[in-house]
């Protein structure tokens, strides 16, 4: 399926008449001689059409500043009126489009390619139609609104949209689905066995599946024994993601997958769990948009309003959204994402100056030939992309290829904003643990954590290491819902959650004491 | 510990007895979004949140210290209520939130009512914030929020709707616009829709008002009750008086759910 599309996409490239006006003569008498030859049109229309000239469709000007999102609108009005009245009607279409982010986005994908393709040399192509290219689409989650859309370098030598029809393999942006599947299945089971501060090994194992085996490696082919599934998470760590994915389950994992928002079939295979299937930026942004509004899917909403030139409305698209998954388990997932950007593999996030509350995810490849960076703040969701359309290899990892361009859009549209932080639904407590032993810290612990639980499966025993029986760090409750007293609590702790860890005296990043 | 219960039990019934008097409830009277015709009132577009009364009229003044900001209810809106025991301040006229013609388009007569003698008294519904405490883009959102208010209350639903949608694309982190959305989708029977939007406007109120949000879970428990869920209704009106013990909308429907079906646990958390 994946193939067939490809080479599809690959056809186009080749008989685009803006780029081959020679060769899609020929293409054009071959079918319309089989038409002919299948009875399809008569002699005489086979004569007549011969005779017609090509006219290339006149693309839109460089002065428009979403030539991608235009195709794209346009597409979607070509479904839902007919030809006669797109060309009568004189519609006025409002989209969602936010022409300041556009803007934003355009300038950071520009000089994002432009920037790697002058430190990496290998990068560079002569011919414009194989140049390196990039991909961003942001969405506001809490109401579908597709906020920005670039499909591609440079829309005059390629009309490809990449956000809409680039079919690209996930590599580890899709793991936080895993840890999502994993994290609820718990909650409906109520064993208390996978919490983020749960340990899973994270050493090489073999998965045998319908008489194959796969044995998942590490970068690096590094291993770091048990880690906690926080720790496996920001660092991306293959094999106790596909250890967790086995105890989990494939169709579970895939279920949550369409719940949350892809549409693209995924593989039926264990490497699907590391990311192996092939789906849009768009449905990444879809899915993740999901994990940004509590759990709430929105139907992207790119058209807001359709009138006719005299005003009469003719279509009103409003904000469709449905609770696929638990609140309290998205929040999870996101708490869990938040420390990617602070401790894992996108820190570097941090590194160039983005401050706001975010969580994301890198991905990258096998191969190297696809670099993604997803990331959120509680109201943008942005997905970059970074590769060859010919799916050559980059040799650039997501956090080098794609992060920082998603990083320079992020804080040129944050710049001046307040700090909005992600705020935990009712279900969830989050709690100081000292994060070698999982337990509640105590005033000795020298790191603490602030880690998200489900309420009632809150570590019940302070620190073993530091100083057991030590009165531990007060709870930092967010929605306690039993205890009366909350009000006074949100009031006294404002900000909970903002810095995660917090050092009490300096000593090793908690996450080189393992 | 049984003392307590019993109490809390005793003060259910009370104001369920109180509420049954009055017809001017919709909250009361449950299932709302299915009545025909049926029109919004004061009541329906600010949530409704009233304390239990104090027992002299120091402690009412103490009352209105507690919160400044809060609005007191018209006549038109709790005309069971005695006015003698209403807390000195300003009128919902000064709300954003309210349009003062509402009663026009409810149909009411506040003068046909007989107010009685009643233990409790108003605190008021929680009220839209200031303006000016707010953000800018805050304040524009909000400033349409308040004009969808004001089109629910003449039904132009159609309208309200876009403009809290647009509220929320201005502003999308904040609740007041999910809030009245998700009402909205209720008073058109799109159950499946006002949940969604309710919960967000719970979980982003977490660190807000706790009267509003407590009227955003008594709502999703308008929902629930509404579908016939009724376990899950009462969870949510306990849920609902956890984040505002006053919220006495929520009091009512505990307690007329508890006669509807009696349930061990429909007791008041103190």
């Amino acid at each position: 399926m994946r193939r067939s599309r490809s080479s599809s996409d690959h056809f186009r490239q080749r008989a685009s008449p803006l780029r081959h006006p020679d060769r899609i003569i020929p293409r054009r008498n071959y079918v319309l001689q089989r038409m002919r030859e299948l009875g399809h049109i008569s002699p005489e229309e086979y004569e007549a059409a011969l005779k017609e000239t090509i006219v290339p469709r006149t693309l839109p000007s460089e002065d428009n500043n979403a030539p991608y999102f235009a195709d794209f609108i346009r597409k979607a009005l070509t479904e839902q009126f007919p030809d006669s009245t797109l060309a009568t009607a004189g519609l006025r279409v409002a989209t969602s489009l936010d022409l300041r982010l556009q803007d934003a986005a355009y300038v950071a994908v520009q000089k994002g390619l432009q920037e790697l393709e002058k430190r990496y040399p290998r990068l560079q192509r002569s011919v414009p139609e194989e140049q390196l290219q990039a991909c961003l689409i942001a969405m506001q989650p809490q109401t579908g609104a597709i906020r920005v859309m670039i499909g591609g370098r440079d829309y005059q030598t390629s009309q490809f949209n990449r956000v809409t029809q680039a079919h690209r393999q996930l590599g580890s942006v899709f793991k936080p689905i895993v840890f999502l599947t994993a994290l609820s299945q718990e909650r409906e089971k109520r064993e208390g066995r996978f919490l983020p501060s749960s340990r899973i090994a994270d050493t090489p194992f073999t998965w045998s599946y319908k008489g194959e085996t796969w044995s998942p490696g590490n970068y690096n082919n590094q291993y770091l024994g048990p880690v906690s599934l926080r720790r496996a998470l920001e660092l991306s760590l293959n094999a106790a993601t596909a250890r967790l994915a086995q105890e989990v389950g494939l169709d579970p994992i895939r279920q949550t997958a369409e719940n949350v928002g892809f549409v693209s079939p995924l593989p039926q295979y264990p490497s699907m769990v590391l990311g192996a299937g092939e789906v849009t930026p768009f449905e990444v942004a879809v899915a993740f948009s999901t994990l940004a509004n509590n759990g709430a899917r929105t139907v992207p909403r790119p058209i807001k309003q359709i009138s006719n030139q005299s005003g009469e409305t003719l279509a009103q698209h409003g904000i469709e959204m449905e609770q696929v998954i638990p609140a309290a388990d998205a929040y999870m997932v996101t708490h869990l994402l938040e420390g990617v950007l602070a401790r894992g593999t996108g820190r570097a996030a941090r590194e160039r100056g983005f401050t706001h509350p975010a969580a994301g995810k890198t991905g990258t490849t096998n191969d190297y030939g696809d670099a993604w960076f997803v990331g959120y703040t509680p109201d943008l969701v942005t997905v970059v992309w970074v590769g060859f359309d010919q799916r050559q290899s980059l040799g650039l990892s997501g956090a080098q290829a794609a992060l920082p361009i998603w990083t320079s859009f992020m804080k040129r549209v944050t710049a001046g904003q307040p700090q909005a932080e992600f705020i935990p639904p009712p279900g969830v407590t989050l709690v100081p643990i000292d994060p070698q032993t999982g337990e509640r810290a105590t005033a000795q612990c020298p790191l603490v954590l602030e880690e998200a639980f489900y309420e009632g499966e809150e570590p019940q025993q302070s620190c073993s290491r530091h100083g057991a029986g030590i009165v531990p760090v007060e709870t930092r409750a967010e929605s306690n819902n039993d205890k009366p007293e909350h009000e006074e609590r949100f009031n006294a702790q404002p900000g909970a959650g903002q810095q995660p860890i917090l050092p009490r005296r300096k000593e090793k990043p908690w996450w080189q004491l393992f | 510990m049984h003392y307590v219960k019993s109490l809390a039990i005793a003060v259910v019934v009370l104001f369920a007895s109180l509420l049954a008097i009055s017809e001017q409830q919709p909250y009361a009277q449950g299932r709302f979004a299915r009545e025909p015709g049926r029109t919004f009132d004061e009541e329906d577009l600010a949530p409704d949140s009233r304390s239990i009364a104090p027992e002299d009229e120091s402690a009412n003044d103490s009352g209105d210290e507690e919160r400044p900001d809060s609005t007191i209810a018209d006549e038109e809106q709790f005309p069971d209520r005695d006015s003698q025991t209403r807390s000195p301040m300003p009128s919902m006229e000064e709300s954003p939130s309210h349009s003062s013609d509402h009663d026009a388009a409810s149909g009411k007569d506040s003068t046909d009512e007989s107010p009685e003698e009643s233990p409790i008294v108003t605190s008021g519904p929680p009220t839209l914030p200031e303006a000016n405490s707010l953000l800018p883009q805050e304040q524009v959102a909000l400033s349409f929020v308040t004009l969808g208010v004001e089109a629910m209350g003449t039904e132009d639903l159609a309208r309200a709707r876009a403009l809290f949608e647009r509220a929320i694309e201005i502003a999308p982190l904040q609740p007041y616009s999910y809030f009245f959305l998700g009402r909205l989708a209720l008073t058109r029977e799109e159950h499946q829709k006002a949940l969604p939007l309710l919960r967000k406007a719970e979980i982003l109120l977490t660190r807000g008002d706790q009267a509003w949000r407590s009227e955003a879970v008594s709502v999703q428990g308008a929902v629930y009750e509404d579908l016939g869920e009724l376990p899950q209704a009462r969870k949510a009106y306990r849920k609902s008086l956890r984040f505002f013990p006053q919220n006495l909308r929520a009091m009512s429907a505990l307690a007329r759910l508890a006669g509807e079906e009696p349930h061990s646990d429909d007791v008041v958390p103190q």
